[in-house]
C-alpha cells in the first residue's frame, strides 16, 4: 500500500528540463568551443543524469542509505576513468 | 503484517526498503558493466582524438537527438506509470506502460535504420569496412566503440520492453496492483538508468564531432 511520493507537476516539469537540456547540448555542438566541447556535453549530461534520478528515480525522497548506493558505482567508474588516464595519458612523457 | 510480506521480514516498509536497496545495488554493478565500456571510449579518444571527430561525423545528429527525445519521454511514461499505480489508477497504469513500451519501440526502429545505414556505408567493422581517410583502423575503433555501446544498450531496452509489457499484463489483470506495486517501482527504476546510459552516449559518440 502506497501514496504517490512525488507529484505529477513535478514529473512534467522534470520532463520539461530534459528536453531542453537535450536542445541545449545540442546547439552546444555547433557553437565555436573548441576543446571545451567535451567538458560541455558532459556537465549537460550530468546534469540530466541528476533530473532522472532525483526525480524520476525518486532519490529526492529516499534514504541516505540508497544514496550510497546510487553513487557507488559512479564512483568506482570514475577510479577506473582516471587510473586507466594516469597510465595512457603519461606514456609519452616517458625519455 | 498482509499477503505480500514475505516471512523474512517485519514489516512491508522493511520489505519495500530491502528491495529498492537491491535494486540500486544491481544498477551500480550495471554502472561498471558500462563502465569498462566508456573506460575503453575515454583511452581510445584520448589516442586518436582526431580520429574520433572525423568519424563522429558519420553519424546522424538529428537521428541521435530525436532518439534522446524518444527515450526521456518514454521515461516519463515510466514515471507517470509508477505514479498511477501509487494512486491506485489501474487503467492508467497500463495505458503508461503500454507508451513506456510503444516509444522503446520507437527507438529500437530508428536505431536499426542508422544501422542499416551504417552497413550500406560499410562502416560496420569486420572485413566489409571502408573508410576513406587517414587512418582508417583508428576510425574503425569509434565504430567497433559505437556498435558495442549501442549494442549493449539496445539489449538493455529489449529487455526492458520485455518486462515492462509483462508487468502491464500482470496489472491488467490485477495480480499487481497498490498493495503489491514494488515490481512497477523496480521496472521504472531499470528503465530510467536505461535512459541515463543513453543521455550520456548521445554526445560521447553522437557530439563527438563538434561542428561548431
Amino acid at each position: 500500500m502506497s501514496e504517490p511520493v512525488i507529484s505529477r507537476k513535478t514529473y512534467v516539469w522534470t520532463l520539461a528540463g530534459l528536453l531542453g537540456l537535450l536542445c541545449l547540448t545540442v546547439m552546444l555542438a555547433y557553437l565555436p568551443l573548441g576543446p571545451l566541447h567535451l567538458a560541455a556535453g558532459m556537465l549537460v549530461s550530468v546534469s540530466k543524469m541528476l533530473l532522472i534520478m532525483v526525480f524520476f528515480m525518486h532519490l529526492r525522497v529516499s534514504r541516505r542509505v540508497i544514496w550510497l548506493a546510487a553513487s557507488v558505482g559512479f564512483v568506482m567508474l570514475t577510479i577506473l576513468i582516471v587510473l586507466s588516464l594516469a597510465d595512457y595519458a603519461t606514456r609519452s612523457w616517458m625519455p | 503484517m498482509n499477503q505480500w510480506v514475505a516471512h523474512q521480514f517485519n514489516s512491508s516498509a522493511q520489505q519495500r526498503e530491502a528491495v529498492t536497496l537491491g535494486m540500486w545495488i544491481f544498477l551500480a554493478t550495471e554502472v561498471l558493466f558500462f563502465g569498462g565500456l566508456f573506460a575503453a571510449y575515454t583511452v581510445y579518444r584520448h589516442n586518436f582524438p582526431e580520429q574520433f571527430h572525423e568519424a563522429s561525423h558519420h553519424l546522424d545528429i538529428v537521428l541521435g537527438a530525436v532518439n534522446t527525445g524518444v527515450l526521456l519521454v518514454s521515461s516519463f511514461f515510466m514515471a507517470m506509470a509508477v505514479w498511477s499505480i501509487q494512486a491506485g489508477r489501474r487503467k492508467l497504469v497500463v495505458l503508461n506502460l503500454v507508451m513506456t513500451v510503444l516509444l522503446a519501440i520507437a527507438f529500437l526502429g530508428i536505431k536499426g535504420f542508422e544501422y542499416h545505414h551504417k552497413f550500406v556505408e560499410h562502416l560496420v567493422p569486420g572485413s566489409g569496412f571502408h573508410y576513406d581517410g587517414d587512418w582508417p583502423g583508428r576510425a574503425e575503433m569509434f565504430f567497433w566503440l559505437y556498435f558495442v555501446m549501442t549494442g549493449l544498450h539496445a539489449i538493455h531496452v529489449i529487455i526492458g520492453i520485455v518486462v515492462i509489457s509483462v508487468m502491464a499484463g500482470l496489472v491488467w489483470s490485477g495480480r499487481i496492483g497498490r498493495e503489491n506495486d514494488a515490481a512497477v517501482e523496480l521496472t521504472g527504476l531499470y528503465w530510467h538508468f536505461v535512459d541515463i546510459v543513453w543521455v550520456f552516449l548521445f554526445p560521447l559518440l553522437y557530439l563527438a564531432g563538434a561542428r561548431g
